[in-house]
């Protein structure tokens, strides 16, 4: 058969294809956190037994200090689990403190059950995870808005270097066919 | 040609040509001047003891460029022959015109007019006075193949004071044959019309001497009261010696050379070598020519009783278009094979009819190409004759010429050529000559000519190519008698200066004499000259005085440059750059200050710079789509921020997110004596 030539893309048909990729992306169902992962949630449910049986109070004071981030891995229903991501490295910096203290004592489910049932541990744990969630809220309009800056100040270049071009050529060098 | 060169001299009545000879335009000299030309003394400031007077040519005629230039080398003493020509400044005329300087003929003209009476000369008179002094004359120009073509006596010359030795007059101020009354034309030539007669042969030069002799001998021109279309009837009818002569008595001495010289036929008449044997004493007895085939029964065609084919012809050119149901009828063809009964003739009126060159134009033009091709089946040695018109193929060129400056009716002049009518005549004729073939070809070039309508070419070029003398005919610089490509731009530099010209300096006359002059003319010129473009024909005009500049000067054409130059924007708009443009509109002024035509075309038209501005204006047209392109990508960048901004912040927050909470547990650790 003989090769079509090739058809233009028209204005406007990019943003087009755009909005079909992204009704196609929002329809398709989320990706299963299982399968793949079943094997990641085997060892960690082996590293988490094994952490039980050979250190039960850093394994209980993670349990009960750690909920934040584990929610957010529940609640997050995206290809990658980055509201866990965000949370996680901050809920982990809040608890650190006392994992040490726990780390640094001598009896220590005690101390386990001290650190839980003070309240200013659960307000330390849950603010630095708080803020991770903050983090994860603020960011993309941040980079939104650092993206239209990066855009507007491109277009600008662009328009720029148009009008110079239709400064030195004339208005033909735009569009129309090279008449010499 | 020397370069003519105008200008007043010693006296305040004269005008110089070539630095040399002042032309006196205060002493006429009646009885020297022709009909298409008048006669003036003239004082040679290189003088040998000759005396030599000017003939001042008929600026309307072209002259006879070829035979001007033989003559002019030939120098013969029973020929008026010119010493020198070229155009000066006439002030009687308010023009320039062409001025030719001969010697003096000390014996004057043999009669003022045709038309004169005068008392018969002896037979040994017009042998001793005439014959034998102008003989070797039209030997010579048979020799140099060319003729005279106006031997009459008021063309006859006496070299000599004592008026014993004739010469022949002015041949070369009109074209062929001009001014030759019908009586001393073939029956042939007198058909055609004076300024279509062609070059001819020596035949008709014998011819005409026949009936200069014969008018001598009778004391006034032969034919009587006869004037016209029926002077050639009574030739056609009676031969031309019976026509002539009528009752006169002729001495036996003269007779055989009459009878020789007067025949119809111009295979049969006497050549040069029978008059050289006469001459010498040699009596021969001239053969009698056959006569035309005649047929039993006539044919009648309007009212008139008709027995030969060039009667029929004759009788349906007179008919005009209205004779064509007779051309298209049985009667005529049948007549022609059964009655005539002349195998040729019926052969060459099938070829009429059924012509398949003729192809185009109106039906009224398609009849009169068929009347013109039947009448040439019919009489093949008669001229075209087309709507009104009547020319030897050889002279169509002339007749061109002639109505062109004379402002006469063109149309039916470039029909003969268009409708391949001259092609028929050399086909048609039964007596094939070696020339026909490359007078085809010519003529098939000349109709190629004719058809290509670009400035340079067409009719007026066809004009220029067959008259090699013709000035040229620009209505700006027709009074200038500009006849050499010398001359042009001086000419062209005159008009404008005196504000002649508003914008277009080279119209289809300027283009065609300089591209029939300067023969090495792009043809890439003349197809810019009939571009519609305004910038493409200016450039055009200025490449063509450029190119007549570099080759003949002068270098110095200020009101041309400064004219053409003022037009120039166009041209320079055909740069794309905003800069190149800014930059020669600013050098513009200096160089149509230079005055040079040759610098102002490479100003404006440098090869290495379009190309440069071409391939610089591609480069940004590049550019300015690559540009269009990213706008049309930050625009779809723009219609995803939300989806990319998101992505993305996820994975910022993460990475920050990371940061603080590394930070945090190191100063953790630290604070506990870890780190």
């Amino acid at each position: 058969m003989a090769k079509l030539p090739a058809i233009p893309q028209q204005a406007g048909m990019a943003e087009a294809h755009a909005r079909r990729l992204a009704a196609r992306r929002s329809l398709r169902p989320p990706p299963k956190k299982g399968g793949g992962s079943g094997l990641q949630l085997f060892v960690l449910g082996l590293g988490f037994i094994g952490m039980a049986v050979f250190a039960a109070p850093t394994c209980v004071l993670l349990v009960f200090g750690m909920v934040p981030s584990i929610v957010a891995y529940v609640v997050d229903r995206g290809k990658r689990p980055m509201l866990a991501f965000t949370i996680a490295p901050l809920n982990l910096a809040g608890l650190m403190p006392y994992l040490l203290e726990l780390w640094t004592g001598h009896d220590q489910m005690p101390t386990v059950v001290h650190l839980l049932t003070n309240v200013y541990v659960w307000l330390v744990i849950y603010l630095a995870a708080g803020a991770g969630w903050l983090v994860f809220l603020g960011m993309p309009q941040v980079v939104s808005f650092v993206l239209q800056r990066s855009l507007d100040g491109r277009k600008g270049k662009l328009k720029e270097l148009q009008s110079k071009l239709r400064a030195d050529w004339g208005a033909q060098v735009g569009g129309g066919e090279d008449l010499i | 040609m020397a370069k003519p060169l105008a200008s007043a001299g010693s006296r305040t009545t004269s005008v110089r040509l070539h630095d040399r000879f002042d032309i006196l335009y205060d002493v006429p000299i009646v009885e020297l001047r022709s009909p298409t030309a008048q006669a003036f003394g003239v004082d040679d400031q290189r003088s040998v003891g000759t005396s030599l007077f000017a003939l001042i040519a008929d600026p309307t005629l072209p002259p006879r460029g070829q035979e001007l230039g033989i003559l002019r080398m030939m120098k013969h003493e029973a020929i008026l022959t010119p010493i020198d020509f070229g155009p000066v400044d006439w002030v009687q005329d308010d023009r320039r015109c062409l001025a030719l300087i001969c010697e003096r003929p000390a014996g004057g003209r043999l009669i003022a007019g045709n038309d004169q009476v005068i008392t018969p000369w002896s037979d040994e008179e017009i042998i001793r006075r005439l014959i034998e002094p102008v003989f070797p004359g039209l030997k010579a120009l048979s020799t140099e193949n060319t003729t005279h073509r106006a031997i009459r006596p008021s063309n006859i010359l006496f070299r000599d004071a004592g008026r014993r030795q004739a010469m022949l007059g002015d041949c070369f101020t009109a074209p062929t044959a001009y001014d030759q009354p019908i009586a001393y034309e073939t029956i042939e030539n007198a058909m055609a019309m004076p300024s279509g007669r062609g070059i001819g042969t020596v035949a008709d030069d014998l011819y005409a001497l026949g009936v200069t002799v014969l008018h001598l001998l009778i004391g006034r021109q032969p034919g009587g009261e006869l004037k016209g279309d029926a002077l050639i009837e009574e030739k056609i009818r009676r031969g031309t010696y019976a026509a002539l002569c009528g009752e006169h008595r002729i001495p036996t001495i003269l007779f055989e050379l009459l009878r020789g010289l007067l025949v119809d036929d111009p295979a049969e008449r006497w050549g040069i070598r029978e008059i050289d044997l006469w001459l010498q004493g040699r009596r021969m007895s001239p053969k009698a020519p056959p006569s035309p085939p005649r047929a039993t029964r006539p044919i009648e065609l309007n009212g008139e009783q008709l027995y030969t084919a060039r009667g029929v012809a004759r009788a349906l050119v007179r008919m005009g278009e209205s004779a064509t149901h007779i051309i298209r009828g049985h009667t005529l063809e049948v007549w022609l094979q059964r009655t005539l009964a002349h195998k040729a003739t019926s052969d060459n009126f099938a070829v009429a009819m059924a012509d398949v060159d003729d192809t185009g134009g109106a039906p009224g033009i398609h009849d009169a190409r068929l009347l013109a091709r039947a009448a040439m089946s019919l009489d093949p040695p008669a001229p075209i004759r087309y709507r009104g018109q009547s020319v030897l193929p050889e002279g169509l060129g002339t007749a061109l010429a002639v109505a062109v400056a004379q402002k006469s009716d063109l149309r039916p002049l470039v029909e003969i050529l268009q409708g391949r009518l001259p092609q028929f005549w050399l086909r048609a004729q039964p007596m094939q000559k070696i020339e026909h073939p490359v007078l085809m070809l010519e003529f098939d070039r000349l109709r190629r000519l004719l058809d290509d309508h670009r400035p340079g070419l067409g009719m007026e070029r066809l004009i220029y190519d067959a008259n090699p003398l013709m000035h040229c005919l620009s209505p700006l610089i027709e009074r200038d008698y500009v006849d050499q490509l010398n001359d042009l731009l001086p000419a062209l530099e005159r008009a404008v200066a005196g504000g002649k010209v508003d914008s277009m300096v080279v119209d289809r006359h300027v283009s065609a004499f300089a591209a029939n002059r300067a023969k090495s003319l792009d043809d890439q010129v003349l197809t810019a000259l009939g571009e519609p473009d305004p910038a493409t024909r200016l450039l055009g005009q200025i490449y063509l005085l450029a190119f007549v500049q570099a080759q003949c000067g002068p270098t110095h054409l200020p009101a041309l440059t400064q004219m053409l130059g003022k037009q120039a924007k166009p041209v320079i708009e055909r740069y794309r750059s905003r800069q190149t443009r800014a930059r020669l509109e600013g050098q513009l002024a200096s160089v149509i200050a230079d005055g040079s035509l040759t610098r102002l075309v490479h100003f404006l038209d440098d090869l290495s710079e379009r190309q440069a501005d071409a391939q610089r204006y591609a480069q940004a047209g590049h550019q300015y789509s690559r540009a269009e392109a990213g706008l049309e990508k930050i625009e779809f960048e723009r219609s995803q921020i939300d989806e990319t901004s998101r992505d993305m912040g996820s994975l910022v927050a993460a990475a920050v997110s990371l940061v603080l909470g590394g930070i945090a547990i190191a100063m953790s650790l630290y604070h506990y004596g870890y780190l």
